[in-house]
C-alpha cells in the first residue's frame, strides 16, 4: 500500500508539471479532476463506468501475469470480445434475458480465441507471448474494422460500426440515467472469484506454481505448455468479457474506437494493484477516477487529455521496467 | 529489502508533489486560459466536441473549430473544446458541456447522433447541434449539407475536361452519406454528356491510403482521366497516384485541397462546416429561434468548388462559365440534383 502511495504521489508530480507545461495550472487541474470524477452522482456513476471497463482487462493481464505471463495483448482481446458481442448482439433477435448472457458468454469467447491464439504460439512454438500479443492488437483492430464496414457491415450502421442493439439486450443499470450497469458487480465478482481460484484450488495453484519457478512446476508434473494456453485463452476470456459488457452496457453498439486504450491501461492498474484481484480493484477505481476526470479537466481547467494519456504511458513503463528489474535480480545468478 | 526501498521512495515523491504545486501556484495563474470555467457574464458561450479523430485532422474537426474561432473573433464568444478519446467519451463530453450551461454545444459527427439524442433529452433546457445526421429534438439544430449540388458542378466539369469520355467516382466508405457525392457527381456528368461513363469505386475506408492508391491506379488503368476523391484519408494515397501520372486530374474534397498536387487537382469539392458552426452562433447571438434542420446548399455557401487557382488554363473559360450557369440554375431551383442511387436512376438532364 506504501508503495502505491508512493507511485501515486510521483505520477500527481509529473501530471502537475505536465500541466504547467501545457499552460495550465495544476491546482485548478485537480480540481477539475476530482470534481469531475466525483462531484455528484451522475460523476461518481461516470467513474464507476471506466472503473468497470478498466477492471475486465486489469483481471486478465494479472492472470497471465501470475502464470508468467506478459499479455500485452488485452486490448486486442477487448477489441475481438466486443466486435462478436457487437455482431450477434446487433442480430439476436430474442428477449434480453436470454440475449444478454448470450451475447456476454459470445465475448468472452471472442477474446478467449484471440488469447489463445497467442497461447498456441507459445505452448505449440515457443513464440514470445508478448511480441504475439502486441502484433495481435493490430490485427485485432484491422480485422474489427474490416468486418464492420466490409462484409459484416449491419443494415442501419454509419460509419465504422454496428447498428445499435435493440434496447432489450441493454444491460440493466444501477443507477437511472447513468451508464452504470451490472457489470460492475459483474467484474467485482469475477475479482473475487479469481481470488478464490488462485488461494484454494489446484488449477491456481498449477497457474502460480508455472508463474513463479517455471522449472520446479515442470518437474513435479505440471503440463507448461497447457498451462499457458489456458492462462492465455481465460485472460483472453476476461478481457472480451470485458469488450462485450462495453457494447452492451455503455455503447449499446461496437464501434472500433470503443476503447481509448483499456488494454494497455490495465497493464498498469494490474500492476498497481500487485496482481492481487482485490487490490486490482481499488487500483481500476483509482484510474478510472484519472479516466473520468480528465474530460472535465479539458472543459474547465483546459489541461489537454493527453496529459493524462502521458502519465498512464509513464506509469505503465515505470512499473512493468520495475517489475522487469526485480524478475532478472531474483532469476540471475548473482 | 524492496519494501525499504519503497517506503524510502513516498519522502521524495511527496517533496516533488508539494514543490510542483507550489510552482504551479506561482506561475499556472498566468496562462490565461480563463481556468475555472467562469464566463464573462452574459457573453455568448460556444462549445464543441470532436469525435476520435480531434483536432489537427485537416477535415472536419479543424474545419468546426474555425467557425467556433471566426465566433470568438466576431461576435466575441467564450469557446471550449473537448476532443474525445473513444467513442465512449461523446456522451460524457457532452454531459459535461451541456452542465456548464452553454448557449450551445456543436457534436461534429454523425458518429454522436445517438449519444447526442440522450443528452439532449436529458438536458431539454440546453441547446445542441450535430453535424451530418438528423436529430429529431426540439433542442437540437441539424446541419447537413447539399453534397450532391456542388458534385454536380464537379461532374459536370469532370465530364467537360475528360478526353477519353470515362471519369471516376473513388469514395471512403458506402454509405448514404457519400452516395450523395456519388449521385450528384453523375448526374452533373450526364447533364452536360450522355455519352460520359462514370465508374464508382469505394475504398472500404476512409484512412487507408495504400488502397486509396491501388484503386486509383485500377481506375486510370481503365482509361479514367478524371478522378472525384471523396475518400479522407484514403484519397490522398490516390492523389498521389494521379499526380505520377500525366494528363489525368483529380478533384479534391472537403477542405481545399488544390495545394496538394498543383495543376492536377481541378478543384476541390468544399463542405463548410466552419460557415455552418458560424451561421448557428451567430442565431444564438441574435437571439433567434434556433432552427430544427439547417441544411447548408450552394446559394449560403455551405458547399461549393474552390477558384481553379491553378486549372484554370485546363479547363478552359468556356466550362468555367458553364459550370457557373449549371450553379445558378441550382441556386434557382431549376435543376435539382439527386442525392440517392435511386434518384440518380430516375434523373433526366434538364434542358436549360
Amino acid at each position: 500500500m506504501i508503495r502505491a502511495l508512493g507511485v501515486a504521489l510521483a505520477l500527481a508530480a509529473i501530471a502537475a508539471l505536465a500541466m504547467i507545461v501545457a499552460g495550465a495550472n495544476p491546482i485548478v487541474g485537480f480540481f477539475a479532476l476530482f470534481r469531475g470524477a466525483l462531484g455528484g452522482p451522475n460523476q461518481i456513476a461516470e467513474t464507476l463506468v471506466q472503473t468497470t471497463s478498466l477492471l475486465f482487462p486489469s483481471l486478465a493481464v494479472a492472470f497471465a501475469f501470475r502464470a508468467g505471463l506478459f499479455n500485452i495483448g488485452a486490448e486486442g482481446q477487448l477489441i475481438i470480445g466486443g466486435l462478436v458481442a457487437g455482431l450477434i448482439g446487433a442480430r439476436l433477435n430474442v428477449p434480453g434475458a436470454l440475449a444478454i448472457p448470450v451475447i456476454l458468454v459470445a465475448g468472452a469467447f471472442g477474446g478467449a480465441l484471440w488469447g489463445s491464439t497467442a497461447g498456441v504460439l507459445r505452448a505449440r512454438f515457443g513464440g514470445n507471448e508478448v511480441i504475439a500479443t502486441l502484433m495481435l492488437n493490430i490485427v485485432a483492430a484491422l480485422l474489427a474494422n474490416y468486418l464492420v464496414v466490409g462484409p459484416l457491415h449491419s443494415p442501419g450502421a454509419t460509419g465504422a460500426e454496428t447498428a445499435q442493439l435493440p434496447e432489450s439486450s441493454w444491460l440493466p443499470t444501477l443507477l437511472a440515467d447513468t451508464r452504470l450497469t451490472i457489470a460492475l458487480p459483474i467484474a467485482i465478482l469475477l475479482a473475487f472469484a479469481l481470488r478464490f481460484v488462485f488461494d484454494r484450488t489446484i488449477f491456481g495453484y498449477e497457474l502460480r506454481a508455472a508463474g513463479d519457478a517455471p522449472e520446479a512446476a515442470r518437474r513435479a508434473g505440471i503440463n507448461l505448455a497447457r498451462t499457458a494456453f489456458v492462462a492465455m485463452a481465460l485472460s483472453g476470456a476476461m478481457a472480451g468479457l470485458g469488450g462485450a459488457t462495453i457494447v452492451t452496457g455503455v455503447l449499446h453498439r461496437f464501434n472500433v474506437a470503443l476503447s481509448p486504450g483499456y488494454g494497455f491501461i490495465a497493464i498498469a492498474v494490474a500492476l498497481v494493484g500487485d496482481l492481487d484481484p482485490l487490490r486490482i480493484i481499488v487500483a481500476a477505481f483509482a484510474f478510472g477516477i484519472l479516466q473520468s476526470g480528465s474530460l472535465t479537466m479539458q472543459a474547465y481547467a483546459h489541461v489537454p487529455k493527453d496529459v493524462v494519456t502521458f502519465v498512464e504511458g509513464l506509469a505503465i513503463v515505470a512499473l512493468a521496467a520495475r517489475r522487469f528489474v526485480a524478475e532478472r535480480a531474483k532469476t540471475s545468478p548473482a | 529489502m524492496m519494501q525499504l526501498g519503497m517506503r524510502g521512495c513516498l519522502k521524495p515523491a511527496a517533496i516533488l508533489l508539494i514543490s510542483t504545486l507550489a510552482l504551479g501556484a506561482c506561475s499556472g495563474g498566468s496562462s490565461g486560459s480563463g481556468s475555472g470555467g467562469s464566463p464573462a457574464k452574459g457573453g455568448l458561450r460556444l462549445a464543441m466536441v470532436t469525435d476520435v479523430g480531434g483536432l489537427g485532422d485537416k477535415s472536419f474537426n479543424d474545419s468546426a473549430y474555425a467557425g467556433l474561432k471566426k465566433a470568438k473573433a466576431d461576435l466575441g464568444a467564450d469557446i471550449e473544446v473537448l476532443e474525445s478519446k473513444s467513442a465512449a467519451d461523446y456522451q460524457p463530453n457532452l454531459t459535461v458541456l451541456a452542465d456548464g450551461g452553454y448557449d450551445d454545444i456543436f457534436a461534429i459527427g454523425f458518429l454522436m447522433n445517438k449519444d447526442l439524442a440522450q443528452v439532449a433529452k436529458n438536458h431539454p433546457q440546453g441547446h445542441f447541434a450535430i453535424v451530418d445526421a438528423v436529430v429529431d429534438l426540439p433542442n437540437v439544430t441539424s446541419i447537413t449539407f447539399r453534397e450532391q449540388d456542388a458534385s454536380f458542378l464537379a461532374g459536370a466539369l469532370a465530364a467537360r475536361v475528360s478526353k477519353t469520355k470515362m471519369i471516376g467516382f473513388l469514395g471512403g466508405l458506402d454509405i448514404p452519406l457519400l452516395r450523395k457525392f456519388e449521385a450528384g457527381f453523375s448526374a452533373g456528368a450526364h447533364q452536360v454528356d450522355p455519352s460520359v461513363k462514370v465508374e464508382v469505386k469505394y475504398v472500404g475506408s476512409f484512412e487507408d491510403v495504400a488502397s486509396g492508391k491501388e484503386l486509383a491506379s485500377v481506375l486510370l488503368n481503365d482509361h479514367v482521366d478524371v478522378i472525384y476523391v471523396a475518400a479522407g484519408k484514403s484519397g490522398l494515397g490516390a492523389i498521389g497516384a494521379i499526380r505520377d501520372t500525366p494528363n489525368v486530374y483529380a478533384i479534391g474534397v472537403d477542405s481545399d485541397q488544390d495545394d496538394l498536387a498543383k495543376g492536377k487537382i481541378l478543384t476541390s469539392v468544399l463542405k463548410r462546416v466552419d460557415v455552418a458552426v458560424f451561421h448557428v452562433a451567430q442565431d444564438a447571438k441574435n437571439k433567434k429561434k434556433p432552427s430544427g434542420h439547417l441544411e447548408l446548399g450552394l446559394k449560403d455557401d455551405g458547399v461549393g468548388l474552390t477558384e481553379f487557382q491553378y486549372t484554370r488554363a485546363i479547363i478552359g473559360a468556356k466550362t468555367i462559365a458553364e459550370v457557373g450557369r449549371l450553379r445558378q440554375a441550382i441556386i434557382a431551383g431549376k435543376i435539382t440534383p439527386p442525392q440517392t442511387r435511386e434518384e440518380l436512376q430516375n434523373y433526366k438532364p434538364v434542358k436549360l
